[in-house]
């Protein structure tokens, strides 16, 4: 204004007003303490006076003197030629895939787009002084060379996340302002806080770092759209088997009343748990509890849906899928004893020791043949739960001992197929020797003896086998994960021979067809065979082991009667172990890959490792992954295709990368082959594809995240029709006077003349009323 | 753990259903004791182990060795006995520098040793602590708690006995939570032995019969200590045990 009114010729881009005397401190001291002293002095001598004469003259008197000090002072303009270094105005233009919803015109983003081309001439106007600079939002704040070709696409809103972005990329005092243009579906830390907090202070601060004001613009449909959607789903990335899960899922629904809706949990094609949702008036936020209880190890997917709701606008967000790995929190352990003896005192020893084995055991202390002279209070015996064990909680166990026990004399003969069912359905069991087990334990034709992996004999001859013998390893057993005391098959050859001897074992008349002998005995046949001393068995889902022998024990401690330890024994018995529960580290194949969850557009990295027959890494081995996908068609049902095939060989780590980018948005199977000659080992791992459905959980838009954030940056909280102008702007500063001119006021003759005439006017006034 | 009427039945019917006995798996896999000959007094006890064991066979399942086997220190067959008697009557020779060594690897690679002292005196019990210091010097002889597995391994017992009751507790060495060293005062193995003619050997005092069962139970409990470890102690144990105590259960 001041630039207009004097700068005639326009030469100069600044004013301001200065005072041009160039008085010392003293001097306005002074003059202040004169100004003060006439003030003063008038109103005590027209203190007498009526009330209108009295402030008249104390008016005048005001004026004048201050009319006097203006001259005194010598006021002007300064008018300047400057050089500024423009700062930046930044607009943020959200692109988040809500905006592509319906506005008030076309879309939320056509709208903005409209008022962009609508405002160009403001825009332009900032830009003599400021740079201009826009930004696409998302979860973070990337620049946008031209805003008319902003897309809707992002996958989440995260407005705060893009302040900050900004505040990284200039200095506080290169910045003039920030526009946040935004239907407010804020999905990140602004949107969670403004419910409960007008001003959230993550908000606070980030305007304090960009120290300029934030202005927001509104854009929406004042309905927000017919919509039923997950808006929330929690869950654990990983659960325990056998151990409750809980999936607690949000749904918002908008537009819609009298509705009712399936709301479906699925673990891949089986579903979980289903419930109803039922629409109440003036309620749009329903909880859904999901629990199930996990069975099996592993990662899978699972998919949490709703119904689809009537003419609904937005489908997307009716499904979520997400991966959760199901490990063990400890490896369960049943080990059932038919008498205690050495074996059974250190395997027990043995399993308590491991940290991550949960024992439960059952030793038999008495049998029926006991002499019983005591009451029975005098003795700490408790009842055998044999349907507890193995009915209700059978599933519970990852691993079943039978020690030296027989199932006879415990009414147990129903359980013999449950335990059947059990192993073939993925458990695990041992099964180890003495004068109760396999034959001499009533096995033979049993349920029991189907999953064995040894044949035997019919009661009745001889079943036990008294003498001591080393046993050796077969080629199987110098390799295999059970019997490799040492990677290395020679050294682990050696270290059996060198085992303390063991004694006795159950006679049996062979191997079963699949199962695979790893120590033998070196003297006794069975079958035409050296007689089996370990030997494991794959039986359905599950894992057998038969060891014929109840001597173990002497590799935990005759090994320490010459100087050496236990070592070997609770190594023999932890490969075992975890063979027997299929611990996913003895797989001779692994695929993974490197993320349950990819947003699409994603590269999926997909890491193989193979290890040989030796358990060593398998150098270039080739390797074959087919990758699978499942989707929903548009009905609803579940639809599966191999995706693509690739194929590799390993390196020298026996690893084999490879990457993949998905095309569509999918549950993924992957299955990773290798063919190792004598027979084919696979792998699998899941994840899932999705656009993040984080952006679609909220589709109304909310001008309060806008609000809150305007208050939080000191700027105004506009919708589009109130457009750009005279958003408050901070001035670029000066870095350079090229030319500089000073208009003095105080020597105007108008001024002059006021400065007479006020004065004379008291004194024609003072002399009229006899003042003077 | 929830008990069924039905597996009660089925535990009830174990005094009418006699387990299988089959044949032994050889002499390896019976539960025998081996008695330390050291010192005065190891074979003072004639019988003793046999009658235990005896018992132990006729009121448990353990499959026994009746015969105890007679080993020194240096015995190679010193760890195919998991359980060590030592029984004294007098001051005994320290046991030499390589004994220890070995009585220790022993002890550490899961042996367990019971000391009697049948003396009359305190003359081995001197001896015993002097030697005890040595085996283990990193813990200290210390009572074992009223609530130990020992007393509960197969019997519910609330005191040691012996052939006298010179001590109403029983002292022991911990470690890696198992009593590697269990050291008794009543001549526990005095009260077992019989005669050819089927009597007793020693008279029991004070409490005659009636503590020679308590000492016998003593004996099976240790023997089942020595096979089971804190099997006993096990959650599923203790609720109904605590029960038959009439001590306080927590639900």
């Amino acid at each position: 204004m001041l630039r207009t009114w004097f700068d005639h010729g326009d030469d100069f881009n600044a004013a301001h007003l200065v005072l041009l005397s160039d008085w010392g401190l003293l001097a306005l001291i002074a003059v202040a303490l004169l100004v003060l002293g006439g003030l003063a002095l008038t109103w005590h001598n027209t203190r007498e006076l009526t009330g209108r004469r009295r402030w008249i003259l104390r008016g005048l008197r005001a004026v004048a003197v201050g009319l006097l000090v203006l001259l005194f002072l010598q006021p002007g303009v300064r008018l300047e030629n400057v050089t500024r270094v423009r700062n930046h105005v930044v607009v943020l233009l959200d692109a988040s895939r809500s905006m592509g919803l319906p506005g008030e015109g076309g879309t939320r983003l056509d709208d903005v787009k409209a008022l962009l081309a609508r405002e160009a001439a403001v825009i332009n106007g900032w830009k003599q002084d400021h740079q201009v600079d826009f930004f696409a939002v998302t979860d973070q704040a990337r620049p946008l060379a031209d805003p008319a070709g902003i897309t809707a696409e992002g996958d989440a809103t995260r407005l705060l996340s893009g302040l900050e972005d900004v505040a990284a990329r200039f200095r506080p005092e290169e910045v003039a302002a920030v526009v946040v243009i935004s239907d407010g579906a804020d999905n990140g830390a602004l949107g969670e806080a403004v419910p409960v907090e007008e001003a959230p202070p993550a908000a606070v601060a980030v305007a304090r770092r960009l120290q300029a004001p934030i202005h927001t613009l509104f854009t929406g449909p004042r309905e927000p759209p017919r919509d039923v959607a997950i808006s929330r789903v929690a869950y654990d990335d990983f659960a325990f088997v056998r151990n409750a899960v809980t999936i607690e899922a949000e749904i918002t629904v908008q537009g819609y009343s009298d509705l009712v809706l399936p709301v479906t949990l699925r673990r891949g094609d089986t579903i979980l748990g289903q419930r109803l949702l039922a629409t109440e008036p003036g309620k749009d936020r329903y909880a859904f509890d999901f629990e199930f209880v996990p069975d099996k190890t592993g990662k899978d997917v699972f998919t949490l849906e709703v119904g689809q709701a009537p003419n609904e606008e937005i489908r997307d967000n009716n499904r979520r899928q997400f991966v959760i790995r199901i490990i063990r929190d400890k490896i369960r352990v049943l080990q059932v004893v038919g008498r205690p003896s050495w074996d059974v005192r250190f395997l027990r020893k043995l399993l308590k020791k491991n940290p991550n084995v949960d024992l439960i055991s059952f030793f038999i202390l008495r049998t029926g043949a006991s002499i019983d002279v005591a009451r029975r209070d005098e003795l700490s015996l408790i009842p055998f739960p044999t349907q507890e064990l193995f009915e209700e909680q059978l599933g519970s166990f990852d691993l079943i001992v039978f020690q030296n026990f027989t199932y006879r004399g415990y009414q147990m003969i129903q359980y013999l197929p449950l335990i059947r069912e059990y192993v073939r359905n993925g458990g695990g069991f041992v099964m180890i020797g003495g004068d109760l087990s396999f034959t001499s334990g009533g096995y033979a034709g049993t349920p029991i003896a189907d999953f064995l992996p040894v044949d035997l004999p019919p009661e009745g001859g001889d079943l036990i086998d008294e003498g001591r013998f080393r046993p050796t390893l077969t080629e199987a057993g110098r390799r295999h994960p059970i019997t490799s005391l040492s990677l290395v098959p020679e050294e682990n050859a050696q270290l059996w021979a060198t085992l303390p001897e063991l004694s006795g074992i159950n006679r049996v008349l062979g191997v079963r067809e699949g199962a695979v002998v790893l120590a033998q005995h070196p003297g006794r046949e069975a079958g035409g065979a050296p007689a089996p001393v370990i030997v494991a068995q794959e039986f359905g889902q599950g894992r057998v082991l038969a060891v014929t022998t109840d001597s173990t024990w002497s590799w935990a401690f005759q090994a320490a009667a010459d100087g050496g330890d236990n070592r070997h024994y609770y190594k023999l018995w932890g490969n075992a172990i975890r063979w027997l529960i299929q611990d996913p580290a003895l797989k001779p194949v692994r695929v993974e890959a490197d993320r349950d969850r990819y947003p699409l557009g994603t590269e999926v990295t997909l890491l193989t490792r193979v290890v040989g027959a030796d358990w060593a890494p398998a150098v270039d081995t080739p390797v074959t992954i087919e990758v699978r996908r499942a989707w929903f068609d548009a009905g609803g049902l579940r639809q599966t295709e191999v995706v693509t095939l690739l194929e590799g060989r390993t390196s020298e780590n026996g690893e084999y990368l490879a990457r993949y980018l998905p095309a569509q948005p999918g549950a993924y199977t992957v299955t990773a082959r290798v063919d190792r000659g004598t027979d084919v080992v696979t792998d699998e791992d899941v994840f899932v594809v999705a656009p993040d459905p984080i952006e679609l959980r909220e589709t109304a838009a909310r001008a309060d995240t806008l609000k809150a954030l305007a208050q939080a940056g000191g700027g105004e909280a506009r919708t589009l029709d109130q457009g750009l102008d005279g958003l408050d702007r901070v001035e670029p500063a000066v870095v350079k006077v090229n030319r500089r001119k000073d208009v003095p006021l105080w020597s105007s003759g108008w001024l002059l003349l006021l400065a007479v005439l006020f004065p004379s006017a008291e004194w024609f006034l003072r002399r009229r009323w006899g003042l003077l | 753990m929830r008990l069924h009427r039905r597996q009660f039945l089925a535990t009830a019917a174990l005094g009418a259903l006699a387990a299988p006995r089959a044949f032994a798996m050889g002499a390896d896999a019976e539960v025998g004791i081996g008695l330390l000959q050291h010192g005065v007094g190891f074979d003072a006890r004639p019988g003793a182990v046999e009658q235990l064991m005896w018992e132990v066979s006729k009121r448990t399942s353990i499959d026994v060795r009746e015969r105890p086997r007679l080993l020194t220190a240096d015995d190679p067959d010193l760890f195919r006995f998991p359980l060590l008697v030592w029984i004294g009557t007098a001051e005994a020779p320290p046991l030499d520098a390589e004994s220890i060594r070995r009585l220790r690897r022993y002890l550490r690679a899961g042996g367990m040793l019971y000391i009697d002292d049948a003396s009359p005196g305190d003359a081995f019990d001197a001896t015993i602590r002097t030697e005890i210091a040595r085996l283990w010097p990193d813990q200290p002889l210390l009572p074992l708690d009223a609530d130990h597995t020992l007393y509960r391994s197969f019997f519910l017992l609330d005191r040691p006995e012996g052939r006298v009751r010179r001590r109403l507790d029983l002292e022991g060495v911990t470690f890696d939570d198992r009593a590697l060293i269990v050291y008794g005062r009543n001549d526990l193995f005095g009260a077992f032995g019989r005669d050819p003619l089927g009597g007793w050997v020693l008279p029991v005092v004070p409490d005659g019969n009636r503590q020679r069962e308590m000492a016998f139970r003593l004996g099976i409990n240790l023997v089942m200590y020595a096979t089971c470890l804190n099997y006993k102690r096990d959650q599923v144990h203790t609720t109904a045990i605590l029960r038959r105590r009439r001590w306080r259960v927590s639900q």
